[in-house]
């Protein structure tokens, strides 16, 4: 592992890059044309399937279109057409009572499980394909299928939320990013569509702004994910997909309603698709509006929201290339709880003495200050072209991220954003998928990426980071081996990023810098099938990220802190902080977050249980975190200030995940998840380190309905830092000792939520009622920022409504 | 290239003066319009300070140049203009715009300006495209833009001196919703220096506080300062002793400022303007003052202190105050400055709120 801060001359830079590209295109075209010739030993193999029982059906016809050549499936639903000369074809699948299906087939993608939907409903078959391109078998991978009315009564960050081992950090009931084995922000990397999704990340309050309607699957890599992602995976890799669109299908939709009776919400979504020979598209729009929330014992003011977005996925499909264009759109005004505002430690004191937050106003669909508006916008563009058993994937994307943050201000400054940023990105990626042979396999890649953020002018003299401008560029290689019952993964990578920033702070000081990183990272893992029922798995490797602008350049009061960032304090010959100074590398060296995470388990799979439980370690050096440094007085009070600072971080943990298949109608499954963190230099405990999480689900589902019960129980976090009460600084007299870290209130108490949902499935229409918090249980969650100010929102029943045509 | 395009209209308007014989005598509707002073009126939508400029030919036709004011917008900030067009030469001022605003369906303002130096509109003004971006305010009876009144967003701050260029059409029966700049008489073609400033916005931060305290009965005013000299960082503030004579009644002045930046701001004023939001509370050693006596009103709204000021609701604000001093004695003097959007009352106390201030000064009476 190499990680070193150096300096390269930008010339330098670009020829590397051009010469990277052009080696790169040289050698794997060389190697696809002599691997070119058309040979009739094509198989397809697949399995059919009652659309609404799920159970396989023996003695269906599965034939080609163009050749004739057909067969009918086994018992076990499956077939195999061997020795079929064409690239791509039309699978036509029939069965007597049933639709007949037909599916457009190319060897580029995976064995197809087909779906038959019965002649009386008003389904139409479905057809899902493998993909031939394995992720990593030992990174432990988790998938969430998405409902599509479940979106409508959930943000995309509370829904994953139900991966074991995934927390959310939130900021009210509004802001939610996802935590992975106890980190978060920039620890987590988030992949839209296959994009690096690009928003203001530093910040623990500004959640991933990714529009919920075309969420179709959530993936999350719980191992070193690095190698294939980028830097910035430590915790680990959350992956939001949509679906691809088909070709040839007839034009289909859906629409979905659904109303929240706390804070009122109600939301609509639609959603298109068809295809044709070369051609398919999918479309999809939404937009909820919603109140201020409710607790079981007050009304949560100013907590609610509008989110509205679109998003179009388009594919062209020729022989060997398939071309996708997608764009999505999202728009976003969240209201942040009114009572969470405090200007010194007495107000901080008096909000967590309060019985309920102040002020409290009746509810209503208006959004005062503090808000956050935000728009993200992506565009995409994905070209793979298959040579020979080559595959050559190029994909470019364009983002673009509006933050606007509102705060109760003096005036007509309630009217200007504090926080008013603009972030433009850009993503290049060239993808390599190597073919097979023998037991060997891999894919190569090379991946550029660029953010340039810039403040608005106009909303605060003093910007609370830089403008600043990221690139990288990356290369990656993995390779794996796959020996009788086991698999060796291994993967390299090679990063180099480019930090600039430029500010200028009150008038007076401009200060610029430009500061590059470097890092070597690797993974390894071995999976073993022990059985057809069981298997592990285990995988270490190393993952980095640079140190953010926020950590670097941060300057004063911030959500009821004063915190300085790394290049804003001197700690020689005592604690300073220049007003009108900045430092830089030559002053402290700031070298990179470097992990070394390893996660292992075993997964068991039969007709009965699927299960895995993993354990996972990760150790951190280099741990950038807000270290309490002293007291100090200003106009307002007298405060604590903390400094950011690097430490050496542990975190261990563990993730059950267990279903059982009671009968045909009854399912149970029991997730529990704990993280233990540790700041290793001191021996200390972090904040905001979500607690022990158990959670038991059972379900019950016959003909068309399906009944559920939830029950999640969040014990209370015990191993949370020491506590000092605001007040206690206000009246003199408390020392800050150095290294200690410190919260202001005890770790909310655990707690015990219920749940439950039921829904009814006739023809295309489904009807759904979904419980949330069923007793109205008051409680306050310990990865909730504003859990000083007040409960979590009570009982909330969610009545959703679909359709499809 | 715009400035070429201003360089193209000025030979065009002399052509077009050359070929009426250059001389507006001949025709009798023109004397009365002329036009020596336009002022151009930048209002903030922020409420900041409002920015003018003049162009004023003070011998209208003669050959004595006019002067000309730079237009000095704040970068990011939205302004409407709007425009006052004045004949200075008759007897009394003849007030011109009224004129415009009569004909509105005959006349219309165009504008041009560097490229890029407004973030909206875009561009470089609808001088040489009548389709250009360009933010009418104001319509004539048809419907069409008039331009008295427009709206303007200054972008990014630029070294480089900008030009505005204003151009006023008379397009009697031409004008339509495509008429250009091309057709009719031009009245107006002007152009300003056009400087967009660094925005040097407002900043909350307070760090110095200046309590002057006025004998009521005549006498030196005796002032205590709280200072810290960087704000939010971590050194502590100087802090002076309050000294005050025994048995004297004193009115107190807060007066509150951010020393920070280039320019002193001054927050007394912004407190001032949103005083039904704002509200002082104090907190001194029990019974220095013998009027008001007791501890003073922090831990108990309706202690007695007494407020030589109201907000529009009637409540008090505390920027202004009197104190009674009592007998030779010293200890401590602590104000409160809280923000109480919405929540203000009569009852609202000192836990209501956000706290923008909270100091504590020695006081020494003798």
């Amino acid at each position: 592992m190499i990680s070193t801060i150096f300096y390269m001359p930008k010339p330098q830079l670009k020829l590397l890059f051009r010469y990277g590209l052009v080696l790169l295109i040289l050698f794997s075209l060389k190697d696809s044309i002599i691997s070119q010739q058309t040979v009739c030993d094509h198989v397809v193999k697949g399995k059919v399937l009652d659309q609404v029982s799920t159970e396989p059906l023996p003695f269906a016809t599965v034939s080609i279109l163009e050749s004739g050549q057909g067969v009918i499936t086994d018992i076990n639903g499956d077939f195999i057409i061997e020795k079929v000369c064409l690239e791509e074809f039309h699978l036509v699948i029939q069965f007597l009572g049933y639709r007949t299906v037909e599916h457009h087939h190319d060897f580029h993608h995976g064995d197809p499980i087909i779906y038959l939907a019965p002649e009386e409903t008003l389904l139409d078959g479905v057809v899902i394909e493998g993909s031939r391109i394995e992720a990593f078998k030992s990174l432990a991978i988790q998938k969430l299928e998405v409902n599509k009315e479940s979106l409508l009564s959930n943000s995309v960050g509370d829904l994953t939320e139900s991966i074991s081992g995934i927390s959310i950090l939130k900021t009210g009931s509004n802001i939610s990013k996802p935590i992975v084995h106890g980190l978060h922000s920039n620890r987590v990397l988030v992949m839209n569509n296959g994009l690096r999704h690009a928003y203001q990340v530093w910040g623990e309050g500004h959640a991933p702004e990714i529009d919920p309607s075309h969420i179709d699957e959530i993936k999350v890599v719980k191992g070193a994910g690095t190698v294939k992602y980028g830097p910035e995976a430590l915790g680990g890799v959350i992956l939001y997909n949509s679906k691809k669109p088909q070709l040839d299908q007839k034009l289909k939709g859906s629409l979905g309603t659904s109303y929240q009776s706390n804070g009122r919400a109600y939301s609509g979504q639609v959603n298109l698709k068809q295809g044709s020979h070369r051609f398919a598209w999918n479309a999809g729009g939404f937009g909820i509006k919603q109140a201020d929330l409710k607790s079981p014992n007050y009304n949560l003011s100013n907590t609610g929201k509008r989110e509205y977005g679109g998003s179009f996925n388009t594919l062209f499909h020729l022989p060997k290339i398939d071309l996708q264009v997608s764009g999505s759109f999202l728009g976003q005004e969240l209201g942040i709880l009114r009572g969470s505002l405090v200007g010194n430690l007495q107000d901080l004191q008096n909000a967590i003495d309060r019985s309920e937050p102040n002020p409290t106003f009746d509810p209503t669909y208006e959004i005062q200050n503090p808000k956050h508006k935000t728009q993200h916008g992506l565009l995409r563009t994905n070209l793979s072209v298959y040579l020979g058993d080559h595959i050559f994937k190029l994909q470019y994307g364009v983002q673009r991220n509006i933050r606007k943050e509102f705060d109760v201000r003096r005036g007509e400054l309630n009217e200007r954003p504090v926080i008013d940023l603009e972030l433009t990105s850009h993503n290049f990626e060239l993808e390599w998928v190597q073919p097979t042979i023998e037991k060997w396999n891999g894919n190569s890649g090379f991946q550029w990426f660029s953010h340039d953020s810039a403040n608005k002018p106009g909303s605060n003299p003093i910007n609370f980071v830089p403008d600043y401008n990221v690139s990288n560029i990356g290369a990656y290689t993995i390779q794996s081996l796959k020996l009788d019952e086991s698999t060796i993964e291994l993967g390299v990578r090679f990063d180099f990023q480019n930090l600039s920033v430029a500010d200028t702070i009150r008038d007076v000081t401009i200060y610029s810098n430009k500061v590059n990183f470097a890092n070597a990272t690797f993974t390894l893992g071995y999976r073993k099938n022990l059985s057809e029922e069981l298997s592990v798995f285990a995988n270490v490797g190393t993952a980095w990220r640079p140190p953010n602008v926020s950590e670097l350049y941060s300057f004063g009061y911030h959500f009821s802190r004063i915190q300085f960032g790394l290049w804003r304090y001197n700690l020689e010959p005592q604690i300073s902080t220049p007003l009108n100074q900045v430092f830089d590398e030559t002053d402290r060296k700031v070298p990179s977050e470097k992990s070394l995470k390893l996660v292992s388990g075993i997964e068991i799979n039969n007709e009965k249980i699927n299960a895995e439980f993993i354990i996972h370690v990760n150790r951190i050096n280099d741990y950038i975190y807000l270290r309490p440094f002293g007291v100090t007085t200003n106009v307002a009070g007298t405060f604590p200030y903390f400094i950011f600072s690097q430490t050496n971080a542990f975190f261990i943990g563990s993730d059950w995940d267990f279903r059982y298949h009671h009968s045909e109608t009854w399912t149970s499954e029991a997730k529990i998840s704990y993280v233990y963190a540790r700041e290793t230099e001191n021996n200390q405990s972090f904040i905001e380190i979500p607690p022990l999480n158990i959670n038991y689900n059972l379900e019950f589902s016959k003909g068309p309905w399906v009944a559920g019960m939830d029950l999640n129980y969040m014990a209370q976090q015990w191993n949370a830092p020491m506590v000092i009460e605001p007040i206690s600084f206000q009246n003199g007299g408390v020392e800050v000792n150095p290294d200690e870290i410190f919260d202001f209130t005890d770790a909310p108490n655990a707690y015990f939520l219920v749940g439950g949902n039921l829904s009814y499935t006739y023809k295309s229409l489904r009807i759904g009622l979904r419980a949330k918090n069923l007793l109205n249980t008051t409680y306050r969650n310990y990865t909730d920022r504003l859990r000083y100010f007040s409960d979590a929102p009570g009982r909330n029943f969610i009545l959703t409504f679909g359709v499809d045509f | 290239m715009k400035y070429t395009n201003t360089l193209l209209y000025f030979m065009m308007f002399c052509l077009l003066g050359f070929m009426t014989s250059c001389d507006d005598n001949d025709d009798p509707e023109e004397m009365e319009e002329e036009i020596t002073r336009i002022e151009m009126t930048f209002t903030p939508d922020n409420g900041e300070e409002v920015v003018t400029a003049t162009w004023f030919d003070a011998d209208g036709e003669g050959s004595g140049a006019p002067t000309i004011d730079a237009i000095d917008l704040e970068e990011g900030i939205t302004y409407t203009l709007d425009i006052v067009l004045t004949n200075t030469l008759g007897q009394t001022d003849e007030d011109i715009t009224s004129e415009i605003k009569e004909e509105d369906d005959e006349h219309m303002f165009f504008f041009g300006f560097t490229d890029g130096y407004f973030s909206d509109p875009t561009g470089d003004g609808n001088l040489d495209n009548r389709n250009d971006p360009v933010n009418y305010n104001d319509q004539d009876s048809n419907g069409e833009p008039l331009g008295l009144s427009t709206t303007w967003t200054a972008g990014a701050h630029s070294e480089t001196l900008g030009e505005f260029n204003l151009v006023l059409k008379h397009q009697p029966d031409l004008k339509t919703g495509s008429s250009d700049v091309t057709v009719g008489g031009t009245d107006v073609d002007i152009t300003f220096p056009l400087q967009i400033e660094e925005g040097h916005g407002e900043e909350e931060v307070i760090n110095e506080i200046i309590l002057t305290f006025t004998p009521t009965g005549g006498g030196d005013a005796i002032t205590a300062t709280w200072f810290d000299s960087d704000g939010e960082g971590v050194a502590n503030p100087t802090i002076e002793d309050i000294n005050l004579a025994s048995n004297t009644e004193y009115e107190m002045s807060i007066s509150l400022a951010n020393t920070l930046g280039m320019e002193v701001e001054d927050i007394t004023e912004e407190i001032r303007e949103e005083d039904d939001e704002h509200i002082f509370f104090f907190e001194f050693t029990s019974d220095i003052f013998s009027n008001p006596s007791g501890d003073g009103n922090i831990d108990n709204r309706q202690d007695p202190l007494v407020y030589n000021d109201q907000d529009a609701n009637g409540n008090p604000v505390g920027l202004l105050t009197n104190w009674t001093t009592g007998g030779a004695s010293s200890g401590n003097f602590r104000l409160v400055l809280k923000h109480q959007p919405d929540l203000k009352t009569d009852t609202s106390d000192a836990t209501v709120g956000g706290t923008d201030v909270d100091i504590t000064l020695p006081i020494n009476i003798q």
